[in-house]
């Protein structure tokens, strides 16, 4: 049911949930640059918000909500998705945050980008296996679930080995212009998958050696 | 010769420094940091090769630890040839998720995989684990990380304390891991 709301999905109508960290820059950073605007944009922080952030945000034009929190899953987030009656929220969350809310799981679509092909690589900092392992970068966006890298697949596109950029910086970017393609994309379609996600491996933190060998990969 | 004391230590400081924040917000994406991984390493090998010549025999007392021995129990089995049952590669996988996630065991967990005693598991569990993670039916890398970290983890302890028999284990450990890496390379 919730998944018709997509269709509510697109420029000026969609609202965005911020930690704050570099992602949450990259992905406002890009908004504007794409002229990508969002309705409402919550940033959630125990500490004071990032200068750079800050900056970004007096360009937006459009309501900001600071709630003085670490946790997506405070009430008080809930509170403010639901009374702004906006469909579909993009997400940006802390490393390791799992949302447990279920205003997020069941009234709206909270959508993430991932910097990796979903079901084969779930997990954490899957660009650079996939770098080591075949030399190609994915991301995926998704509509989640209360499963980690898991749900229903709105957009898979595959992306350019980065030149400039290091790899850190380049997942942010691409996870960011991922979801710009979908919310400017007309016909929004989902993507149906085999449900064989036992088959592939989960993928934790890559240790330093590797992500060293990854950039190394790309010169 | 400070200079080349500094690159062969470089390695051991930088991962006590990145295991402390679970390997989050660490990039080191120069050459030194690769040869000062190696470096390290086949230090840890020379020291090995000098403790195994002198054959210490160390009594050391692990009845308490139940991971360490059902983990011992598993890899006689591996080594004998012999059949390994399903719930035992289930046990062997929850300890990997556990290791990845908190990077360290304990001495115990209950049905659940909840850890019943706070006390930490001996050094011998992470050398067992590193072989046993090779049975796991999971992706190539996701062995050779885990493996990366659980001998990063012999930076924290003294080679001193192991017997024979595991130092053997432990200087294969990290042959077979260089060779990995080599191979990625």
């Amino acid at each position: 049911m919730k998944l018709k709301k997509l269709k509510n999905l697109y420029n000026n109508n969609f609202g965005v949930i911020l930690s704050n960290t570099v992602r949450s820059f990259v992905y406002l950073d890009n908004f504007l640059k794409y002229k990508t605007i969002p309705k409402l944009i919550i940033i959630y922080s125990k500490k004071n918000i990032n200068q750079k952030i800050k900056k970004l945000l007096i360009k937006v034009d459009c309501n900001i909500k600071i709630i003085k929190s670490d946790n997506v899953n405070f009430t008080n987030i809930g509170k403010i998705v639901l009374t702004s009656k906006i469909d579909n929220f993009i997400f940006s969350g802390y490393p390791g945050e799992i949302v447990k809310n279920k205003i997020f799981l069941n009234k709206i679509n909270l959508i993430h980008s991932h910097s990796g092909l979903i079901p084969k690589y779930m997990g954490s900092t899957t660009i650079y296996y996939s770098i080591l392992n075949e030399k190609k970068i994915h991301c995926s966006t998704f509509v989640m679930n209360k499963d980690v890298d898991q749900g229903t697949i709105l957009l898979i596109k595959r992306y350019n080995l980065p030149r400039k950029h290091k790899v850190d910086n380049y997942d942010h970017i691409i996870r960011a212009k991922n979801l710009i393609s979908l919310i400017n994309q007309k016909n929004k379609k989902l993507i149906l998958t085999k449900n064989n996600k036992k088959k592939y491996s989960f993928f934790y933190k890559a240790h330093p050696v590797l992500r060293n060998l990854a950039n190394k990969k790309l010169i | 010769m400070w200079l080349k004391i500094f690159l062969n230590m470089n390695y051991p400081i930088k991962i006590k420094k990145a295991y402390k924040l679970k390997y989050s917000f660490f990039l080191d994406n120069s050459l030194a940091f690769i040869n000062s991984f190696f470096k390290s390493r086949k230090k840890l090998i020379s020291q090995i090769n000098k403790l195994l010549i002198k054959k210490n025999i160390i009594n050391v007392k692990l009845e308490d630890d139940f991971t360490f021995l059902s983990l011992h129990i598993i890899y006689k089995k591996i080594l004998k040839k012999k059949k390994v049952y399903p719930n035992e590669i289930l046990f062997i996988k929850k300890l990997y998720q556990k290791f990845e996630i908190f990077l360290k065991l304990r001495k115990k967990y209950n049905k659940k995989f909840i850890k019943i005693k706070n006390s930490e598991t001996n050094v011998r569990t992470y050398i067992l684990l590193h072989i046993l993670v090779d049975e796991l039916n999971i992706a190539s890398l996701c062995k050779l990380n885990c493996q990366l970290k659980l001998n990063d983890k012999l930076y924290f302890y003294k080679l001193q304390n192991l017997d024979y028999f595991f130092l053997k284990l432990l200087k294969i450990n990290i042959t077979n891991e260089i060779k990995k890496i080599k191979k990625l390379i």
